[in-house]
């Protein structure tokens, strides 16, 4: 139906071409006249010192509300607090050694005149302390296991 | 019907056939041609919201008048900037006429006619045979006049494309201008206009109800 609808307003359209053909010969002996006429004025533009084609009051006015709103948009958009997030506290192990705890073996500080905290005294490393031995208990082999 | 056509020898009804034929293929170019203009009509017209847009969204223009004002300028000035290379165009032929004719002295030439040589020229007169009276072509037509080529025209021949560019760049143009122009005009009259469907005066009415009455006993 659409192809027919098509097709009718596609004969419509050309038998009306010459009428149209008509109107824009008349059209064309306007744009003469009009092109002379935006001619003249785009000439006085240039002596005044403006644009050529300088906007229309219209468009300044519009340009001037929409960049209003705009701007308006934006200091809400800063006016609005920053929305609170979780505050993760991270706990920083590095810092120092807790007081009755020997230093980390692997603590940099140590013996490194250098370092801002000083040279924490000297202190012997400390062995692990032994492993007990203790009877490992055997692992059950339940049917259905990797042996298989 | 069917006897008029069973009574037709069988050159008239191959006649008939191609006649048929032809008419839906010429009917086929012509709806074609019509929907090529109606479709970039449509497309033109579609600048027409582009230039109205801003002043119309913020109410800078809030009557139909206003809006015609600002939008007949606007037209204006869009057709002014879409004529300058037709206008270009005919000033280059015509300064290419102009000089030609003081070099050649050839004021009086007809430069479409002179043009026309380099194309093919036809008798169609001996060529047309009348089927039910409609004319049509039934054989090839004779060669009038074959293409010729002669340089001292060559100017004539660039100053003739140029203006026939030029009034193809103007068409265009104007045809663009007129579908703004239509569009200017609906725009003007839906834009603003309010409309009642689907309001009842009486929905507005709040009824004052009276508190119910306890029950008795």
């Amino acid at each position: 139906m659409k192809i027919l609808k098509e097709f009718a307003l596609g004969i419509l359209w050309a038998a009306l071409t010459p009428l149209l053909l008509v109107v824009i010969a008349v059209v064309a002996v306007f744009a003469i006249g009009n092109f002379f006429y935006e001619f003249v004025l785009m000439v006085i533009h240039f002596f005044q010192g403006k644009k050529l084609f300088p906007p229309f009051e219209e468009d300044i006015k519009a340009y001037k509300i929409l960049k209003r709103s705009i701007e308006e948009e934006e200091k809400k958009e800063e006016a609005k607090p920053a929305p609170a997030g979780p505050v993760y506290v991270q706990a920083n192990y590095f810092t120092g050694t807790p007081p009755g705890m020997p230093p980390f073996p692997g603590d940099p500080r140590i013996g490194n005149p250098s370092s801002p905290y000083g040279v924490p005294p000297s202190v012997p490393p400390v062995p692990p302390p032994p492993i007990e031995n203790r009877e490992v208990p055997a692992i059950e082999n339940k049917e259905g296991g990797d042996d298989q | 019907m069917m006897n008029l056509f069973i009574s037709l020898s069988e050159t008239d009804k191959r006649a008939l056939i191609i006649l048929v034929i032809l008419l839906v293929v010429f009917l086929i170019l012509i709806a074609l041609i019509g929907v090529a203009v109606r479709k970039t009509m449509i497309y033109q017209s579609k600048r027409a919201d582009t230039m109205m847009h801003d002043a119309t969204i913020t109410h800078v223009v809030d009557t139909p008048k206003a809006f015609l004002n600002l939008g007949r300028r606007k037209n204006n000035r869009l057709l002014y900037r879409q004529s300058i290379p037709a206008f270009l165009l005919a000033l280059l032929a015509t300064i290419i006429l102009i000089i030609g004719n003081l070099v050649n002295g050839r004021w009086g030439d007809n430069i479409f006619a002179v043009t026309g040589e380099l194309f093919f020229a036809y008798d169609f007169d001996s060529a047309i045979v009348h089927v039910f009276g409609i004319p049509l072509i039934g054989n090839w037509p004779a060669v009038i006049h074959s293409p010729e080529f002669h340089i001292e025209n060559l100017y004539i021949y660039m100053e003739t494309l140029f203006y026939v560019a030029a009034i193809i760049v103007e068409a265009v143009a104007c045809q663009a201008y007129i579908s703004r122009w239509q569009m200017l005009h609906s725009r003007a009259r839906t834009v603003f206009s309010k409309s009642l469907d689907g309001y009842n005066a009486s929905d507005d009415i709040k009824v004052k109800r009276d508190k119910p009455l306890p029950p008795s006993d």
